[in-house]
């Protein structure tokens, strides 16, 4: 009589489970290419568009640099709103220093302002000096 | 049965063996020549973009950008009917047809149709889907600001290589290196990306322009071009303690987005390319050199009544018939034969030195192409009437830059500065990677610098030759000059055309801006104080304004405020 060796389980799994993991490998070799591929054409999109905005951005601020040259500023701002460039004897310059708002006095008459100060009604703080 | 199986494995066998002889042949025997044709068919060479850096203005106002635009070519090889797409293209692109047809009947696989395309053609092209033809992204340099410091900055080729101003002196900084990337293509002509930057940027400059000011120079001078007729005008703001040039304009002028459409007269930059005789603004070489080598005082007395003086076969005039004249108003009433007295005490050697000294017959060393150093000769090749000619600004050829340079000494304590245009360049992420390293040189003493911004103030008061060019509320000192050009046919001097100029600097005892405006053939009047010195005064009030530079007569006219 002969007698056959019992196989023990795990080595009965060991055949099926060495194709399984290949044909896994594979699969998953496979896959992970075909996304990067995949991915490659979607990044090659995106960058088209990027182009496209990028094309954009470029041209919007060359616009904008345009429209805010001296030229294009003057133009608006005598033709349209009226404005004239500041006249020297009408800026008054304030002494002052540290932070917080100014207040500007009226007091014309005691400390001989000339008349355009006191018509104006008040000084900006930026002409502050 | 058997005999079948013997039949079928011998087949299998038979396919495997022609399979691996053939796998044979392709990875081993002919590897080298099919992995070469496989890479020309999957990988496509694309050139990297490169891009200029862009240039701004000391506040960071844009001089000179890129736009993105595309580019149009074709493949020859490749055309359906060329004549049909020439037509087409034509009405499309507005190119004359038969150009279009040449560049698509020539010979090969490339040819460009159109450079640079605006984005509207671009679209309406592409929209025709015309077969063997293609797009390349291309960049075009732009200038926001049109004619505006045209001069200066220059411009640039259809390759975007620098040609003129500081697109070619910083050719070097703005441009950046190239190259090609390899893309990865499928049977479609697809590109796949490799996550490659494909822009290569060059660096930034910052000038030390001021557009602002800038603009209230070109405006100034258009109007002084019409004003006088002139030929042509140059007017160059500078900040006399750092040479910082804050404007340089010249007229006529171009615009730098239309180059084909301008002359050469036009691109040229007069302010550092053309000589002229400087006439009485060359007196202050005489005038601080006299002082410096203590040959004559403030007092010092010159008798200029007869209004001329004879200098071997040469008589010399003054404009005016003045009396005895002190050295001051020698300066003051710009008195030709009191400079001469003077140039004669100095002698020829050391007026040599200090018109030397103060940079004359030498280049400034400006950041700018095409500087010429102007022509002083040494005394040993003076004439016998030379001596009644440099001092008053004759047989020089200075350039507007080396006479306001000059001035600038004046106004700074005696100092000579190197002008520069840009302040800094910096990288496309921000870094600062250079910056001019400034020269300076003392020429005079700071009490003589003094001395003479003084005297130079008295020009632009009662009594001097440019009271047209003070400016309400600020000390001005300058001085005028009315030189006389060679006419060519003659060689003698024309008694038509005439340079004039005024160069100064405000507020006097604190400069903030040197400028020097010269008037080239003005008609109707010749005098700088008349011509030039108006044009001073207006582009002055301006500035200062602009530049938030107090009046100096507001002191006791302070609005009082209270926190």
């Amino acid at each position: 009589m002969i007698k056959v060796p019992q196989k023990s389980t795990a080595s009965c799994l060991v055949k099926p489970l060495f194709v399984v993991v290949l044909l896994g490998g594979i699969f998953a070799i496979v896959w992970l290419r075909s996304s990067i591929l995949t991915m490659e054409y979607s990044i090659g999109e995106l960058e088209c568009k990027k182009m496209e905005r990028l094309r954009e951005a470029k041209m919007l601020l060359a616009e904008r640099a345009m429209l805010l040259s001296m030229q294009k500023m003057e133009k608006t701002a005598v033709r349209s709103l009226g404005l004239v460039f500041p006249d020297r004897t009408r800026v008054v310059y304030v002494r002052g220093a540290g932070q917080g708002p100014l207040k500007a006095s009226f007091e014309k008459s005691r400390y001989g302002f000339g008349d355009h100060s006191a018509t104006e009604g008040g000084v900006s703080p930026d002409k502050e000096r | 049965m058997r005999k079948r199986g013997i039949i079928l494995n011998t087949a299998i066998c038979f396919v495997f063996v022609i399979v691996a002889v053939r796998l044979f042949d392709i990875m081993i025997v002919n590897h080298e020549r099919l992995y070469a044709k496989a890479k020309m068919q999957q990988l496509k060479g694309e050139d990297i973009r490169v891009r200029r850096g862009a240039i701004f203005d000391r506040h960071g106002r844009e001089l000179a950008v890129n736009l993105e635009l595309e580019s149009l070519y074709c493949d020859p090889a490749g055309m359906g009917s060329p004549e049909e797409s020439a037509e087409v293209l034509s009405s499309v692109t507005g190119k004359p047809s038969r150009a279009i047809l040449t560049k698509l009947s020539s010979e090969g696989h490339f040819a460009w149709i159109e450079r640079k395309l605006d984005p509207d053609t671009t679209r309406k092209v592409k929209e025709l889907k015309l077969k063997g033809i293609g797009f390349v992204n291309d960049s075009k340099r732009y200038y926001p600001k049109g004619h505006l410091a045209s001069q200066i900055i220059g411009f640039v080729n259809i390759d975007n290589k620098g040609i003129e101003g500081i697109e070619l002196k910083y050719d070097g900084y703005l441009s950046s290196g190239g190259g090609k990337v390899l893309f990865s293509r499928d049977a479609s002509g697809k590109t796949l990306s490799q996550g490659v930057e494909m822009e290569s940027k060059g660096n930034n400059l910052v000038l030390t322009l001021d557009e602002g000011l800038q603009y209230m120079v070109e405006v100034e001078l258009d109007r002084a071009m019409d004003q006088w007729r002139a030929s042509a005008a140059t007017a160059i703001m500078m900040d006399p303690f750092t040479g910082e040039m804050l404007a340089l304009a010249n007229r006529p002028s171009f615009n730098s987005n239309s180059i084909s459409g301008s002359k050469n007269f036009e691109r040229r930059n007069r302010a550092i390319t053309d000589c002229y005789e400087p006439g009485s603004t060359f007196k202050i070489i005489v005038g601080t050199a006299a002082l410096e080598e203590k040959v004559v005082s403030l007092d010092s007395s010159f008798d200029c009544s007869k209004g001329t003086i004879a200098i071997g076969k040469r008589v010399v005039h003054d404009a005016h018939r003045h009396g005895v004249l002190t050295f001051k108003e020698v300066i003051q009433k710009s008195s030709n034969v009191g400079s001469i007295m003077v140039g004669m005490r100095l002698g020829k050697e050391r007026i040599y030195r200090y018109a030397k000294a103060f940079g004359f017959g030498e280049k400034t060393g400006i950041d700018l192409p095409g500087e010429v150093s102007g022509l002083i000769r040494p005394p040993e090749r003076w004439s016998g009437v030379s001596i009644g000619s440099v001092p008053i600004g004759q047989e020089v050829a200075v350039t507007p830059l080396q006479v306001l340079r000059a001035y600038s000494a004046i106004a700074n304590g005696g100092l000579l500065v190197t002008p520069h245009v840009v302040s800094r360049v910096v990288s496309p992420e921000g870094e600062e990677i250079w910056r001019p390293t400034q020269d300076v040189q003392r020429v005079i003493s700071h009490r003589t610098a003094d001395t003479f911004k003084d005297i130079l103030k008295t020009v632009t008061e009662e009594g001097g030759t440019a009271k047209s060019a003070s400016v309400s509320g600020n000390n001005v000192a300058g001085k005028t000059g009315t030189a006389q050009i060679i006419d060519p046919r003659t060689k003698r001097y024309s008694t038509e055309k005439f340079v004039s100029s005024f160069v100064g600097f405000v507020p006097a005892d604190n400069p903030k801006i040197a400028m020097i405006v010269v008037v080239y053939e003005p008609k109707g009047q010749i005098y700088g104080g008349v011509v030039a010195a108006p044009v001073f005064k207006r582009i002055a009030e301006n500035a200062l304004s602009y530049l938030d530079v107090p009046r100096e007569d507001s002191q006791g006219n302070m609005l009082v405020v209270a926190r």
